[in-house]
């Protein structure tokens, strides 16, 4: 399929066994669509237009649920592939975006320009299926594609509160540093093609294979350079972060949330699997291509988590406090990516892409609930106080107790401490990362150095909130909101109970169609640490 | 097949004629020194009119140099989006944001720096890169006309793609629409 065919064949037309793998995308299409034809027969159409994403949405996930890992591996001729990692990322993301509509419906949805609904779901809906795209291809065309469609409508959906001076100076911040950065990254991707001939990641022929038998070259790094420079854009990993803290401000709420988790993901979702597919075709023997590869990545991850940290130290607004947070797990994520080379200590048959598939994709899991809870509660306060200075969250604890027991919970989930999730999803990373031995342990140190830093910021919102007082009066947030911060935390809660399930079940999905699958045993999975 | 698309495609039929060595040489060194030097024109032109006018020379070398490769279908779009397309809107965008056509801008010389450090290690990699990796005797490439086939793959193995853009565009359609409706709502 990478040659030109020279024979006129007929046009492809795929069946219905290559499409069903991918329901979850037909449905968002499909809600898009429907979406853009509401006002046709509403007269007030934001509030339907909602209604309908979250129909369209709630059919998506169902989808997901329905069909499964049925019909794993390449689907359209190879262009795309449908395995455990994606369906697993699919599930998160449509959940996340569920919540995300919620959100919109106790937030944003009073104060918006009646009529501008239909625009904003149909960005919505679209950078969702953007991103779920880039979870799921191992085709460079598909990954440029996939890649644009998760980036261009969010340009939009941050600058979308017109009358909003700092939203449209954070969309357009956006925007130049995405145009760039993408087209850094198309650049590389088209010189990858240039050297191997082929789109094709991984499978027999692919980009993967042809690395591990040529090596290295200048031009081979240049490329890497590019599309590390264009995913790290959306992960906002250190360099390529500016946009991160402007955008959360400059945005509306429901926007920052969504941009903050599932832009991330995908990211990581795609950048994993490319570095995976180039790792395990070199069987994660320790080539110099690897090791620097890891390093690099390793590297990345300890700053992107370093400087989010320590930036997130002075913050005074809610939002930039937690767009740096943001960038803080983004590190600690890109942390486990670098396992590309197996340690000197680490068991022979531990297959590094799906303990770090794993490590990551329960990372995303508890990440998505505390970053959903800790905005829509941010969100509930500014709505109903309209100020996003954390100063002003003084004597929250007595104005509205149950915001400030979820806040906190969310928060304290979010530095990594016992009662919540956050703190298996830590030790997980820890563990991971322990097990390759080696300079890994020098990342186990930067994480842990950066989460008793990152204990002062936290705890400084909850101080504001219990212990400063005010004499302002008490706070009724919207009970769907509300609700959606309660569930939130408590599914903080019932995910460090149940970690051990959970972890299994995370496990159970952290297969890459076409990377080497040496292990995964009962064994592997019963090695956790317990809860 | 090739007949087909000869017969649809009157053009083809001359691209597929080997051209004349010396005459193609000829056309590559000056579609290639037209690309080239006007792209330095972009570069060191401090009028902004002037830089985009040098960029369409520039966008035409590089098609130009298409055509020497028998990449017919990539020169036309060259020639139709780049410099027909995007360039007016360039010199639109120039004329509609900048309070005169005449403009000069003026970098400073830390952007100067960083800009000639940046291009030199790009340039650096690219020409260690091609003298390395590439072979002295350029592949043998069989000449044939492109557009017909490139129809047949985008229909074909690259339906999907193709389909996903169609989406791509109707969203990103949709937002622009929005913005430019914002601005209008905004003067009232």
């Amino acid at each position: 399929m990478n040659t030109l065919p020279v024979a006129i064949g007929l046009p492809y037309v795929p069946d219905w066994g290559q499409l069903r793998a991918f329901a979850p995308e037909l449905w968002l299409i499909a809600a898009i669509v429907a979406v853009l034809l509401t006002p046709f027969f509403v007269k007030k159409p934001n509030a339907a237009c909602g209604w309908v994403a979250l129909v369209g949405l709630l059919a998506a996930l169902v989808s997901v649920f329905v069909v499964g890992v049925d019909g794993t591996g390449e689907h359209f001729r190879g262009l795309m592939v449908a395995d455990p990692v994606s369906v697993f990322w699919k599930g998160l993301l449509l959940m996340f975006v569920i919540g995300i509509v919620l959100m919109w419906f106790s937030t944003t949805a009073p104060t918006m320009h009646q009529g501008d609904g239909p625009e904003f779901f149909t960005l919505l809906l679209g950078a969702t299926l953007g991103m779920s795209l880039m979870a799921s291809t191992s085709n460079l065309l598909m990954l440029v594609i996939a890649v644009e469609l998760a980036s261009l409508p969010s340009y939009v959906l941050a600058g979308f509160r017109k009358t909003h001076l700092a939203g449209a100076e954070a969309s357009l911040k956006y925007i130049l540093f995405g145009a760039a950065t993408s087209s850094i990254m198309v650049y590389g991707l088209s010189m990858l093609y240039g050297l191997y001939g082929t789109l094709q990641i991984d499978g027999p022929g692919g980009l993967a294979q042809q690395i591990a038998t040529s090596g290295g070259s200048a031009l081979l790094w240049m490329a890497i350079f590019s599309l590390i420079v264009g995913l790290g854009f959306k992960i906002s990993a250190v360099p390529f972060h500016f946009w991160c803290p402007d955008v959360f401000e400059g945005a509306s709420i429901e926007v920052s949330a969504f941009l903050s988790v599932a832009s991330k993901g995908a990211g990581l979702v795609l950048l994993m699997r490319v570095m995976m597919s180039f790792a395990s075709a070199q069987a994660y023997e320790s080539t110099p291509l690897l090791n620097h590869l890891a390093v690099l990545l390793g590297v990345l991850g300890a700053i992107t988590a370093t400087v989010g940290n320590t930036a997130a130290f002075v913050q005074r607004n809610i939002k930039r406090l937690l767009a740096y947070s943001s960038i803080a797990h983004a590190g600690y994520m890109l942390c486990i990516v670098s396992l590309l080379v197996r340690g000197p200590a680490v068991k022979a048959d531990l297959d590094l892409a799906s303990t770090a598939a794993q490590v990551v994709l329960f990372y995303l899991a508890v990440y998505l609930f505390m970053n959903l809870g800790a905005f829509t509660v941010a969100g509930l306060i500014e709505r109903e106080t309209g100020t996003e200075r954390i100063a002003d969250y003084a004597g929250m604890g007595r104005r509205s107790p149950l915001m400030a027991f979820c806040l906190s919970a969310c928060l304290f989930s979010l530095v990594g401490l016992p009662p919540f999730a956050g703190f298996v999803a830590k030790v997980n990373v820890f563990w991971a990362l322990m097990q390759n031995g080696s300079w890994w342990w020098w990342l186990v140190g930067v994480i842990g150095v950066n989460t008793v830093l990152s204990l002062y910021y936290y705890v400084r919102v909850i101080k504001v909130m219990y212990l400063d007082d005010s004499s302002s009066a008490p706070i009724w947030p919207h009970p769907l909101g509300a609700g959606v911060a309660v569930v939130c935390a408590a599914i903080l809660v019932f995910m460090l109970i149940a970690f051990g399930p959970i972890n299994r079940l995370a496990g159970h999905y952290s297969h890459f169609y076409g990377v080497d699958q040496t292990t995964f045993t009962a064994e592997f999975s019963s090695s956790q640490p317990p809860p | 097949m090739e007949d087909d698309a000869m017969m649809i495609f009157p053009l083809a039929q001359t691209i597929a004629q080997p051209p004349d060595a010396a005459a193609s040489t000829g056309l590559f060194y000056l579609f290639a020194i037209l690309a080239g030097a006007s792209a330095l024109g972009v570069v060191l032109s401090r009028n902004i009119v002037r830089t985009a006018v040098f960029l369409l020379f520039t966008l035409a070398g590089v098609a130009g140099l298409y055509f020497l490769l028998d990449a017919e279908f990539l020169a036309a779009v060259q020639l139709v989006v780049y410099a027909g397309g995007t360039l007016v809107l360039i010199i639109f965008g120039v004329m509609l944001t900048s309070k005169s056509p005449g403009i000069r801008y003026e970098p400073k010389i830390v952007e100067v720096a960083v800009a000639i450090g940046v291009s030199v290690v790009v340039a650096a990699a690219l020409v260690m890169a091609i003298v390395r990796q590439f072979p002295a005797e350029p592949a043998s490439i069989e000449r044939h006309p492109t557009i017909a086939e490139l129809g047949q793959v985008l229909l074909g193995d690259y339906l999907i793609p193709f389909e996903l853009i169609s989406v791509l565009l109707l969203v990103v359609m949709i937002g622009a629409a929005y913005l430019a409706k914002a601005r209008r709502r905004g003067g009232k």
